[in-house]
């Protein structure tokens, strides 16, 4: 459904992304990782239509997005990684600004919002200024903007960053839910337990380059390792964990 | 050091400000505002001193009463941009919530960080008059005629008095808005001052832009037009304080030189403006003890009211949830079933006046645009038909004035809000638009101009209405309405044809549309608008010239709108980027 072919972006002649390939089928989960500053967020505005790529192409139903990216971001949802939000807006003046511009009928919308704020279990402050509300709270807001149209493949950068253990519960069963309803999701996590338990498969990314791309299962198989933390560790650290913590604590302490 | 520090900081956030860029160089801002200062009050200090030499006879009575209009020229000038940089800065000029989060866990005294960033607001409005005042001040000697004697010393005097009296000046100005912030703020309490805040900001940038902008016509004869009068208005004006103490400073510096007699036919007025100057002395000393007590209790109020509100570093004050009630539901009803029907147009309708009324760099274009406008009313109509009461006979004897006031009004007014919607609600949040948006801009274009017409241009006939059913009567402020509404429908049409970028989501873009045609959109407005006068004036003799009148207007935005929409591409995806333009840019290097 959602194809990543070669996918290049540079930054002042700087790859940052340099050769990803990977795809998302409907009703599949699939988990993006990589260490910080490997590339995931630059792919997955490339994915979205966002930012423009360097070489390669993005294919959704087998049609280059650049073709029609209005008609693909109809059926996208996409969490980023920052909550950027209207803060002199309340939740349901943003969602209703989401929903009326991807014209959304208007009874339909209001019943949306007022469910979807329910069981986010923001209907406590959904007439306050975003302003006010917590990581979580924003992360939620932005959750539900990208559920309102019922997207057919949904990009979700980060999306658990500050929700609470409940949220990210609930995120990692809706997420299993829409994959089963169809939908194609790309799932961009630090949480190592939750792409495990549950996405269908794994992209690794490190240094712009995609280093492995296959089940939990098949690659813990391949390197032999008990958990998705392990093989993670052993496709992309390239430190000591532990010397590193060391070594900070050291210069911590240090006042001389 | 640490001081120095934190008060450095306190200094950059003045220009991280709501009015400017997030992404502008602070190092240009400054520059850039430094220079407009600097440029501006030098420009009119040279025009203001240029006559003198042309007139180097020019006898010590006259040069005394001209000097009287110079005076109070510079202080109220001084006085007013003064006030509009604090105006201007507003929130910034106490300590906020981000301050508390980003100092307040440092191990720095409360006191400490209070201390600099009230040394920062002084640091900032003493550079602000320096800058303003400095070129004046220098130049003043220029505007003392070569051939009427008066020695480096008593130059040397004028010129210290003139500093001395335009700083006195803009620290009024400065410190009575800063009072009126901090004295309201510490008697309704943090919580209900937020809520407030913005309106009070926008009245005052109304009152002092309008005030501002009539400046040039008020400082002429001041001596016969405001000092001669006596009375309360004399003693009710603050920038006639300053003009009275910078008499009392160095007024007899001139007044006491030894007098030759005059060219003959300047005998007579210099006889006059000698006797008119000196039968005010006694004004000037009382209006300068005013000035003197005015600066000492705004600057005692305000030093205690900052004071009263610092006593604890600020918290984030989370405004009550705004859930709508019965009315509320009734507009929203309204709206949705009636006004704006389908969803991108109540998206544009919506968006549009929640950003208008939360949004403080919106509010302050709004508010510019509209003092712009009524000074434009205040200097083109002046006289009696001004005056409620004076019902004109009939429709002939309507000043043309008073009916081309409408137009001036409403345009200035949308002026101001097509270029409050150039400016992105929030440049972050743009992305909202690049992944909802559906690519077709007209029913939501209509949705703003829409909320546009409804938010500001109702409100402004109708108090227009209220003014000229006292001055026109009922009938004919009923009949002018209605061509103010049909003018406004083809001003909002006019305004935004092939305008292509989504209101207030694309990036801002400044234009130098205002530099290089200015001028000659201000006088093609007052033409226009004066030319639509004569003819409703014309028309409203008769129904059927009348109806004539609304159907061509009515017809002619019809017109512009159908170009306007035949002119529209099919949908397109959306570009936010805002086009940053080269640094090479300036110097034309980049062709």
């Amino acid at each position: 459904m959602l194809e990543a072919r070669h996918l290049v972006k540079r930054f002042f002649g700087a790859a940052v992304v340099s050769d990803v390939s990977f795809e998302v089928r409907a009703g599949e989960v699939v988990g993006y990782l990589g260490p910080n500053g490997s590339g995931k967020s630059t792919t997955a505005k490339m994915l979205t239509g966002l930012i423009e790529t360097s070489a390669g192409a993005v294919l959704f139903d087998g049609q280059d997005i650049v073709h029609d990216p209005v008609a693909f971001r109809r059926r996208l949802g996409y969490v980023p990684e920052e909550p950027n939000l209207y803060t002199f807006q309340s939740a349901i003046e943003y969602l209703e600004l989401v929903g009326r511009l991807r014209e959304l009928p208007p009874a339909l919308l209001t019943r949306k919002i007022g469910a979807l704020l329910e069981l986010f279990g923001l209907s406590h402050a959904a007439n306050q200024d975003i302003g006010s509300y917590s990581k979580g709270m924003k992360q939620k807001v932005m959750i539900i903007a990208a559920l309102l149209h019922d997207p057919d493949v949904l990009v979700l950068d980060e999306p658990d960053s500050g929700l609470d253990v409940t949220a990210t519960l609930v995120l990692r069963q809706l997420v299993i839910a829409l994959a089963r309803r169809g939908k194609a999701v790309l799932y961009s996590s630090h949480v190592l337990e939750l792409v495990e338990k549950a996405c269908d498969r794994v992209v690794v990314i490190h240094r712009g380059n995609v280093v492995a791309n296959d089940t939990v299962e098949a690659l813990q198989r391949l390197m032999s390792r008990g958990s998705l933390e392990e093989v993670f560790s052993q496709l992309v650290l390239r430190v000591d964990p532990e010397r590193t913590a060391a070594d900070i604590a050291d210069v911590v302490a240090d006042h001389a | 050091m640490r001081d120095r520090l934190l008060i450095r900081h306190f200094l950059w956030r003045f220009l991280e400000h709501d009015l400017m860029s997030p992404n502008a160089d602070r190092h240009v801002v400054l520059s850039a505002l430094g220079g407009a200062l600097v440029a501006v009050s030098l420009f009119v200090a040279v025009l203001i001193a240029t006559p003198y030499q042309f007139f180097p006879l020019m006898p010590a009575g006259i040069v005394s009463l001209h000097w009287l209009d110079d005076s109070f020229l510079f202080t109220a000038a001084s006085m007013l941009v003064m006030a509009l940089v604090a105006v201007a800065q507003w929130d910034a000029l106490a300590l906020d919530p981000r301050d508390t989060a980003a100092l307040g866990v440092l191990p720095i005294p409360p006191a400490v960080i209070v201390r600099t960033k009230f040394m920062a607001v002084a640091v900032l409005a003493i550079g602000v008059a320096v800058a303003w005042n400095l070129a004046p001040t220098l130049l003043r000697f220029v505007a003392i005629p070569s051939k009427l004697g008066v020695s480096p010393r008593g130059a040397l005097a004028l010129t210290l008095a003139h500093g001395v009296v335009t700083l006195a000046a803009g620290a009024f100005g400065f410190l009575a808005v800063l009072g009126l912030r901090e004295g309201t703020s510490a008697v309704v309490g943090q919580a209900r001052f937020r809520r407030i805040s913005a309106a009070v900001q926008a009245a005052l940038v109304v009152a002092l832009v309008t005030a501002l902008l009539l400046l040039p016509g008020a400082h002429t004869n001041v001596a016969r037009n405001w000092l001669a009068r006596g009375g309360l208005m004399t003693k009710a004006l603050p920038p006639l304080w300053f003009v009275g103490l910078h008499e009392t400073l160095a007024g007899s510096v001139v007044d006491t030189l030894p007098r030759t007699r005059p060219e003959r036919y300047l005998a007579v007025s210099e006889r006059n403006a000698t006797n008119l100057y000196r039968s005010l002395w006694p004004l000037y000393h009382e209006l300068a003890w005013l000035a003197v007590a005015a600066l000492a209790i705004v600057s005692v109020v305000t030093t205690a009211a900052c004071m009263w509100n610092s006593r604890r570093l600020p918290v984030p004050i989370v405004r009550r949830a705004h859930e709508d009630g019965a009315a509320g539901r009734a507009w929203k009803w309204i709206v949705t079933h009636v006004v704006a029907r389908t969803s991108l147009r109540q998206a544009g309708f919506f968006f549009t006046l929640q950003t208008l009324s939360r949004q403080v760099s919106h509010r302050v274009v709004l508010a510019s645009s509209l003092a712009v406008g009524l000074s434009l009313m205040l200097i083109t109509a002046r006289g009696p038909a001004w005056v409620p009461g004076n019902e004109v006979s009939d429709v002939a004897s309507v000043p043309l004035a008073i009916l081309a006031g409408q137009s001036l009004l409403l345009a200035s007014v949308l002026s101001g809000f097509r270029h409050a919607v150039r400016i992105p609600a929030e440049l972050r949040a743009s992305t909202t638009f690049s992944l909802a948006w559906a690519g077709n801009l007209t029913p939501y274009m209509s949705g703003v101009k829409l909320a546009g017409w409804m938010a500001l241009v109702l409100p402004t006939l109708a108090g227009l209405f209220i003014w000229h059913a006292t001055v026109l009567g009922a009938r004919l402020a009923a009949l002018h309405l209605g061509v103010g509404l049909v003018v406004s429908a083809l001003l909002m049409e006019t305004l935004f044809v092939r305008y292509r970028l989504v209101p207030l989501a694309s990036g801002y873009v400044p234009s130098g549309e205002l530099r290089s045609c200015g001028v000659a959109s201000a006088a093609a407005l007052l033409f226009v608008s004066f030319a639509l006068a004569w003819v409703e004036r014309f028309a409203l003799t008769a129904t059927a010239g009348y109806l004539t009148l609304v159907a061509i207007m009515v017809g002619l935005s019809a017109g512009v709108m159908a170009v306007d929409r035949a002119s529209r591409r099919p949908a397109t995806p959306l570009d936010l980027d805002e086009p940053t333009p080269l640094p090479t840019q300036r110097l034309d290097l980049a062709r």
